[in-house]
């Protein structure tokens, strides 16, 4: 069974996007990145990114990872408060550690396309 | 085999095929990402209601609308499907024209398109017959969609405004505009009806919501809604009186104009940001349906106070107007 199917599936993304939303947007390092007027389609592109580190249907490519974020000169700072603010919203939803460990590596293994490195 | 027509060409679909894989192996760009249903970049508008399993996800705004995903849809019937943003135009009469104050004036034009009040279109700057029609402008619909099908439009004068100095000025009542098929989210719909609402325009973002305020009224709604009307000054307002006398025969409903200066003596005007006067009356939104309407900087801080508050990303429905550029 995957992790995806383990956590709840799409109700797991739907339950967890809405507290990850708000923890990025009070996030000073990074809530620029997500402040826009098109809620809907930034809750959109969250859910993706949480459909992917939950191990859920594939959804990016490492292509599609670094052409997404090329333009928008991210820093090791960035992805790291990202991953903070996904690690808080799982603990929040009391996620096992060691599944909260797994989705973290998920997270990690798409670092470079991200980073465009 | 159902057939999917897109920009007149015709394609059988046989199951297990999806609308996006036909449309693509039919030569059509479609975008797309994920291929699952999660991403929505395949969203797809159809003239038929589309299959419940194409919907999955989606709004209950963009469900009413016929909108679906691509990637998602295998075909039970025909169906004509269109990428959302149909430039296609129709023909409009001018059969009325009514100053609401100083710079806004209201437009009253006939069509056959269906909408829900609150939604947009774009109208097409055609200052003589022979002109080639480049220029468009959003306005957003302040009627219901009657029998009669008349379209109510506010359009605010910019001094430099090439449109709305044409509309303003010159477009007489009995001529033709060219629209576009009305579209966008903001309107009332059924999971409305059990939910109180919130609405908030500065200028003339109060268009789309007397659309709103009217529809949720033909629906018979009977939790609370609060509408917020705000402008520079006083004379920025207008509906007034409509408004008024509609809050007083409904015991629902709360009209509040609001203005950032010069309110003097009138002590049915509150003189106060909105943002703040929202922010400051409305702490819980819990469940609350949200319409946000008019200037940008005014919705993000409220969209955000929203979503802070309680209200889901789902239920805050907003209109972002900009202003047309000077032309230079």
């Amino acid at each position: 069974m995957s992790i995806y199917e383990k956590i709840g599936g799409e109700a797991a993304v739907d339950a967890a996007v809405n507290i990850f939303y708000k923890k990025v947007l009070s996030d000073d390092r990074i809530s620029h990145f997500f402040d826009s007027v098109d809620m809907p389609g930034q809750i959109q592109k969250q859910k993706s990114f949480l459909t992917m580190v939950f191990g859920g249907p594939n959804v990016y490519t490492g292509k599609d990872m670094r052409e997404a974020h090329k333009y928008m000169d991210l820093t090791e700072e960035h992805f790291g408060a990202v991953a903070e603010n996904l690690i808080a919203t799982l603990q929040e939803l009391e996620v096992p550690q060691d599944i909260i460990d797994e989705i973290v590596g998920i997270a990690l293994s798409v670092k470079d396309d991200v980073l465009n490195k | 085999m159902p057939t999917i027509t897109y920009q007149n060409t015709s394609i059988q679909i046989e199951e297990p095929q999806t609308v996006l894989e036909g449309l693509e192996e039919a030569g059509f760009s479609i975008p797309f990402s994920c291929r699952s249903g999660i991403c929505h970049s395949c969203l797809m508008q159809a003239e038929q209601r589309p299959p419940p399993t194409a919907q999955r996800g989606l709004t209950d705004n963009q469900k009413a609308q016929d909108l679906f995903l691509a990637c998602s849809c295998i075909p039970q019937h025909d169906m004509q499907v269109n990428l959302i943003g149909d430039t296609t135009k129709k023909p409009a009469l001018l059969i009325d024209k009514k100053p609401l104050n100083n710079t806004v004036m209201a437009l009253f034009l006939q069509s056959d398109y269906r909408w829900f009040p609150g939604q947009y279109l774009t109208l097409w700057y055609k200052p003589s017959a022979d002109a080639e029609e480049t220029e468009g402008r959003s306005y957003s619909i302040a009627s219901r969609c009657e029998q009669d099908k008349i379209i109510e439009l506010h359009i605010k004068r910019h001094e430099y405004g090439l449109v709305s100095t044409w509309l303003h000025d010159q477009l007489e009542v009995g001529q033709s505009v060219n629209i576009s098929k009305p579209m966008g989210d903001c309107f009332y719909s059924d999971d409305h009806r059990n939910k109180p609402i919130l609405m908030a325009s500065t200028g003339t973002g109060l268009a789309p919501l007397f659309g709103v305020l009217q529809e949720a009224l033909y629906q018979q709604h009977d939790r609370p809604i609060y509408l917020y009307s705000a402008a520079g000054e006083p004379d920025g307002l207008y509906y007034r009186n409509e408004l008024s006398r509609i809050a007083n025969t409904h015991s629902n409903v709360y009209y509040i104009p609001a203005v950032r200066r010069n309110a003097n003596d009138d002590d049915s005007i509150i003189e106060k940001d909105i943002v703040d006067l929202v922010k400051e009356r409305h702490s819980d939104l819990k469940n609350w349906k949200v319409f946000l309407c008019g200037n940008e900087d005014m919705i993000k801080q409220l969209q955000r106070h929203c979503f802070f508050q309680g209200a889901t990303v789902n239920d805050i429905l907003v209109d972002v107007f900009v202003v047309d550029k000077p032309n230079t």
